[in-house]
């Protein structure tokens, strides 16, 4: 009896040990990529690449927004996160941050708006409410429709910061528009004296028949962009644990020459200043 | 050239080139009236695409002015005059409906919001009855139609907003505008025009009054109508359909159909056609020359094979195996060449026949002319002998005259005169021989004992019967025998039978001489004179030829082979006849059988 306990505990033992690799394996072999929703169709094409040189490396891209992936990241659930944001010093603790470069948000209007410039004063007037017509800021004489976007997303908070500094957020007077990119710009181009703003790449805007305002005098270029001299420029990060395998490292590296290498048109404004 | 040959090909060509320009006109007219049907079938249903596209939007339109009018938030709105939160709340219609416009009216018919505007508001635009009707709670819920509003068409729903009254009306559709028929265009696949009343609307000048491409109806009718427009620039094809709306046909929307394409089309077809043509026309050609190659080549060997027949040449035959008429034809041709190298041969068969008939003739001729020479030859040597005898006697008695006298005078005298007779009797029977040759010998007749003929007979060839020794006996029955006939004729006959047998007898032999009368059964009666030998005979094949002319039996002997063709002959001018045989213990036998009316018996008439 005694020697049959014996057996079974040192097969049980030895089952263990030889599971052990085996999970430690399949932990690794997983990757899950979250976070902004601009990165997002990016990270997926590096992905397709990524699969065929590390066929054994599973990838699973979310598209969620900037704060999840902080948070994911800082909990486990993820392994690398996708923020477009300004990080605080307390973010970042104890996270790996890879930067690959700017995107901005882009001012849109109404069709044929013969208002092609706007100043960051006159834009924070506008978003409260202070200036009502176009006329007031040198166009035709048609109501300005303020269009703003989800409050909590990344990007609102980011557009209100730029207006009123960090608790400006609560005075911002204009209608939210809960939408995706090709809505919005859709939304903006049929309301006559719609004001909005996203993150879309010129051609796309101009595809759309939206116009695209320059913010105090300086049009969204990509070199604007890339030097931020656009006012309404932010970061683009990969976040990762600091403590993050071998494997999450090397897609981090991979992804950032991936970036340089394909400037897609819809990343235009992602290219880091060489 | 007036040949078969071209006669044959330029009947040919018509044959064919005929229907096949009929065909080819007529399958050129089908193709072209299937191709306008085809294109026209293709455009309808191309065009229906726009009354889907419509509809979709009608039922879009319908039920989001529906939903609105339903929507709590809207009465609330209304009631509160809350124009922003209502336009935040109809904002995500925006972006995600096709539809250009918006508009809610409060009770009053002014304009509560435009969610396309929103800053507009308060305007009073002027109302189409059916709005109207809508507002003073009259309307029917035929809500969806065209409503012009400063020179600009729409096409749009309507829905009264209830509350515990008619709180106002939202209204949202689409502007016929450069988009719109831009749409339409890309969905018919050609170009469009709408008219509306008066007005046409089209992709070039939105909401203005355009020139469409060919007068468009603007009576309202509720048929599809496919209408070919060929007088104008570019022919065309003008799909119209109605534009029904729930007020009824409001206007038409007019798609026309550049035909180009189809008339590339048509042209590559009746290119295609006409190449098609070409080459059926020269495999025609081709075919029909080699046919009637085929058909004229027997006809002209035919031809050149008479012209050589008629030439004279009638060696080999036409070569053509075909079974047609001109087979049939060539086989009777060669039938015939057959039939005339047959007769030629024939012909030529007669004709050598003939030659050797000639040369055989002529052999004969020869022979007898030798046979002339020799008998003119023997007649000399056979007239030699008795006139020699008669020249020696005649010296003799020159230089002797003195034997010339008495008794011994007598004998040579006799000699001589015998001798003579003799001759003249050889002369005679070649001269009668001769007159019988043109006919009959005029006979001389006399009457006398046959006795007195062989004394005669006897006493000429006295002297070859004394040579030979011979006895001559004599047997007659009667004794005497009287007869009418040319004596001096009928004493040759025996003469020459006699001498025939001396020529043959031996040396000391016997020649029997029989004189008999007889009676022949129902012909009267008969002189028989024969005359038997005891030489050899004539071989039993000669029998039949001894009384021809120059026939003679013993070639040594050389006779003048006259001597019993004379006999016959003689026999024959009395009306009797003459016979041969060989006598069964040897010898020969001749016989001659003369009518009674040139006998007369005097033993007969005594008794």
């Amino acid at each position: 009896m005694t020697r049959l306990l014996i057996v079974f505990h040192a097969a049980a033992l030895w089952l263990t040990l030889l599971a052990l690799p085996i999970a430690l394996a399949a932990a690794e072999r997983k990757i899950v990529v979250a976070g902004a929703q601009s990165l997002a169709p990016l990270a997926e094409k590096y992905s397709t690449e990524f699969r065929k040189t590390q066929p054994s490396v599973e990838i699973e891209i979310r598209p969620a927004n900037s704060n999840y992936a902080l948070n994911a990241v800082r909990n486990g659930e993820i392994q690398i996160g996708l923020v477009t944001r300004n990080l605080v010093a307390s973010e970042t603790r104890g996270l790996n941050i890879a930067p690959i470069g700017h995107d901005a948000i882009i001012l849109l209007s109404y069709p044929w708006n013969p208002v092609a410039n706007l100043t960051l004063e006159q834009l924070g007037k506008i978003y409260l409410g202070k200036i009502t017509s176009w006329k007031e800021v040198g166009g035709e004489d048609q109501g300005v429709v303020a269009l703003t976007r989800e409050p909590g997303s990344s990007l609102h908070k980011m557009f209100v910061q730029s207006l009123f500094g960090k608790d400006g957020g609560d005075r911002e007077k204009a209608f939210v528009l809960r939408a995706s990119k090709d809505k919005v710009l859709r939304t903006i181009k049929r309301v006559r004296g719609s004001l909005g703003y996203g993150i879309v790449s010129l051609e796309e805007a101009q595809a759309e028949g939206v116009t695209v305002m320059a913010v105090d005098g300086t049009p969204p270029s990509t070199s604007n962009i890339q030097s931020a001299l656009y006012p309404l420029t932010r970061p683009q990060l990969l976040i990762s644990k600091a403590s993050a395998e071998g494997t999450v490292q090397r897609w981090i590296a991979g992804f950032e020459k991936f970036v340089r290498r394909h400037p897609q048109p819809e990343n235009i404004n992602a290219q880091p200043p060489s | 050239m007036r040949s078969l040959l071209h006669k044959l090909l330029l009947s040919s060509l018509l044959i064919i080139l005929l229907p096949m320009g009929l065909a080819i006109l007529w399958s050129s007219k089908t193709l072209t009236t299937v191709l306008e049907r085809r294109f026209a079938e293709k455009s309808r249903a191309q065009a229906e695409q726009v009354e889907l596209l419509l509809g979709e939007r009608k039922e879009t339109a319908t039920g989001l002015v529906h939903w609105i009018a339903e929507m709590p938030g809207v009465r609330d709105a209304l009631k509160t005059n809350d124009r922003a939160r209502l336009f935040q709340h109809l904002l995500p219609l925006v972006g995600s409906i096709q539809l250009d416009f918006i508009e809610i009216l409060d009770s009053a018919g002014r304009i509560f919001l435009r969610v396309h505007d929103p800053t507009r508001h308060g305007d009073r635009p002027k109302l189409t009855r059916d709005i109207q009707q809508l507002l003073r709670g009259t309307g029917d819920f035929a809500n969806y139609g065209v409503e012009e509003r400063e020179g600009k068409a729409y096409l749009r729903a309507v829905e009264t907003i209830d509350g515990d009254r008619t709180l106002g009306i939202v209204s949202a559709g689409y502007a016929l505008n450069r988009d719109l028929i831009k749409k339409l265009e890309q969905v018919a696949g050609g170009k469009v025009f709408v008219a509306i009343g008066s007005r046409t609307y089209s992709a070039d000048r939105p909401g203005q009054q355009s020139k469409p491409l060919a007068p468009i109806s603007t009576v309202a009718s509720n048929d599809r109508e496919s209408l070919w427009h060929r007088n104008i620039p570019s022919p065309s094809l003008e799909i119209r359909l109605p534009l029904i709306t729930d007020r009824g046909t409001e206007g038409s929307i007019s798609i026309f159909y550049p035909s180009q394409e189809m008339t590339a089309t048509i042209n590559t077809l009746q290119r295609t056609l006409a190449f098609v043509a070409l080459v059926g026309i020269a495999l025609a050609l081709a075919a029909s020359w080699f046919m009637s190659r085929r058909l004229t080549r027997p006809l002209k060997e035919l031809v050149s094979r008479t012209q050589q027949v008629g030439a004279g040449n009638y060696e080999g035959a036409v070569s053509t195996q075909s079974g047609d008429e001109i087979g049939a034809l060539a086989a009777s041709f060669n039938c015939m060449l057959e039939e005339l190298r047959r007769s030629k041969a024939e012909v030529e068969g007669y004709r050598g026949e003939l030659e050797r008939k000639v040369a055989e003739r002529s052999e004969q001729l020869n022979e007898t002319e030798k046979k002339r020479a020799a008998m003119a030859h023997m007649i000399a040597h056979d007239l030699k002998n008795p006139l020699l005898g008669i020249k020696k006697t005649l010296e003799r008695v020159e230089q002797t005259p003195d034997e010339f006298s008495g008794n011994q005078g007598k004998k040579i005298l006799t000699d001589l005169l015998s001798a003579g007779d003799l001759v003249i009797g050889m002369v005679n029977e070649m001269l009668d021989l001769y007159r019988s040759d043109f006919g009959d010998i005029p006979l001389s007749r006399s009457a006398f004992r046959v006795e007195e003929i062989i004394q005669t007979s006897l006493r000429i060839l006295g002297p070859d019967l004394e040579e030979k020794a011979i006895q001559v006996p004599i047997y007659s029955n009667p004794e005497h025998i009287s007869v009418v006939a040319d004596k001096r004729r009928l004493s040759r006959l025996l003469i020459n039978l006699l001498s025939n047998a001396i020529k043959f007898s031996p040396e000391r032999g016997r020649i029997s001489i029989y004189a008999a009368v007889r009676e022949q059964n129902g012909s009267g009666f008969r002189v028989e004179l024969r005359v038997e030998d005891e030489g050899v005979g004539i071989p039993e094949r000669d029998l039949p030829r001894i009384f021809d002319r120059f026939y003679s039996q013993d070639k040594a002997e050389a006779g003048t082979g006259l001597g019993l063709p004379y006999c016959k002959l003689v026999a024959e001018a009395h009306g009797g006849s003459i016979s041969a045989e060989n006598r069964k213990h040897g010898g020969f036998s001749v016989s001659v059988l003369l009518p009674m009316q040139a006998w007369e018996t005097e033993g007969f008439h005594a008794a």
